[in-house]
């Protein structure tokens, strides 16, 4: 990750820090704009503390990239646009940690896992409804939660 | 770390806030009962490993096009105020 400064129109400074990506090349984004997990995503601590999201017209679904590791990236996607009731309790704990304001301050999203069909039908593709990350957009802090809830899975499958 | 044992219907006390009680035992299983406040995180241990793995699976080796994931269902036009792009935009 290397950082560039740049000015605004508005001459408000601003950081470019270009992130190395395999799928993408080198792209650049704004410093503020990337989301920081203090304890990564579980199971992935060391390449997930700085994550960017990278959106893309017309579909439902984003990429989540490392910022420090060119072969780290999740397509996530919005749980509520799929499964209107889905529903989370942010322990207090968390709110505090990542300095939510109120309900227009916190982002969810859920990551998306693509398994190859076994023959040649359509890839299995599920949603992992225990652990949504949950995000703030004004301090851009993030943290995965551990839902204990048997109501969700970890494979929640998406299309039939 | 401290190991200790309880019979059925007594508890240990965790801080000012956490009793966990015995609540039944019946063959290699144990039933707890956990009182906590709202701000203290409790879950199975099996649970943070499932996420954990599922992480990993997610972890995008092969190139994808999102055009190609299925779609939400269709759904009402008043469900809107609830969608919004992941992160808040």
């Amino acid at each position: 990750m290397h950082e560039i400064e740049h000015e605004t129109a508005d001459g408000e400074a601003m950081t470019m820090v270009s992130i190395d990506s395999r799928r993408f090349g080198t792209i650049e984004v704004d410093e503020k704009s990337l989301f920081e997990f203090a304890d990564g995503l579980l199971g992935l601590e060391e390449s997930t503390r700085s994550l960017v999201l990278v959106e893309q017209d017309d579909t439902p679904y984003f990429w989540l990239h490392s910022a420090t590791d060119p072969d780290v990236a999740f397509v996530v996607t919005d749980p509520w646009l799929f499964w209107p009731d889905y529903d989370i309790l942010i322990p207090d704990e968390v709110e505090e940690e990542l300095g939510l304001t109120g309900p227009e301050d916190v982002g969810v999203m859920v990551l998306v896992s693509i398994r190859p069909a076994q023959s040649d039908g359509a890839p299995t593709v599920t949603a992992n409804l225990l652990g949504p990350l949950v995000v703030s957009s004004s301090t851009r802090r993030g943290r995965q939660l551990v839902l204990d809830n048997a109501r969700y899975s970890a494979r929640q499958r998406i299309g039939a | 770390m401290l190991v200790l044992s309880r019979r059925q219907g007594q508890a240990i006390v965790i801080g000012d806030n956490v009793v966990v009680r015995v609540v039944e035992l019946k063959g290699d299983q144990v039933r707890l009962g956990i009182d906590a406040p709202r701000s203290v995180i409790v879950h199975r241990e099996e649970i943070a490993e499932e996420i954990a793995a599922e992480n990993r699976a997610a972890r995008q080796a092969e190139s994808v096009n999102l055009a190609d994931l299925p779609l939400p269902m269709p759904r009402k036009k008043t469900d809107e105020t609830v969608t919004g792009s992941p992160g808040g935009g």
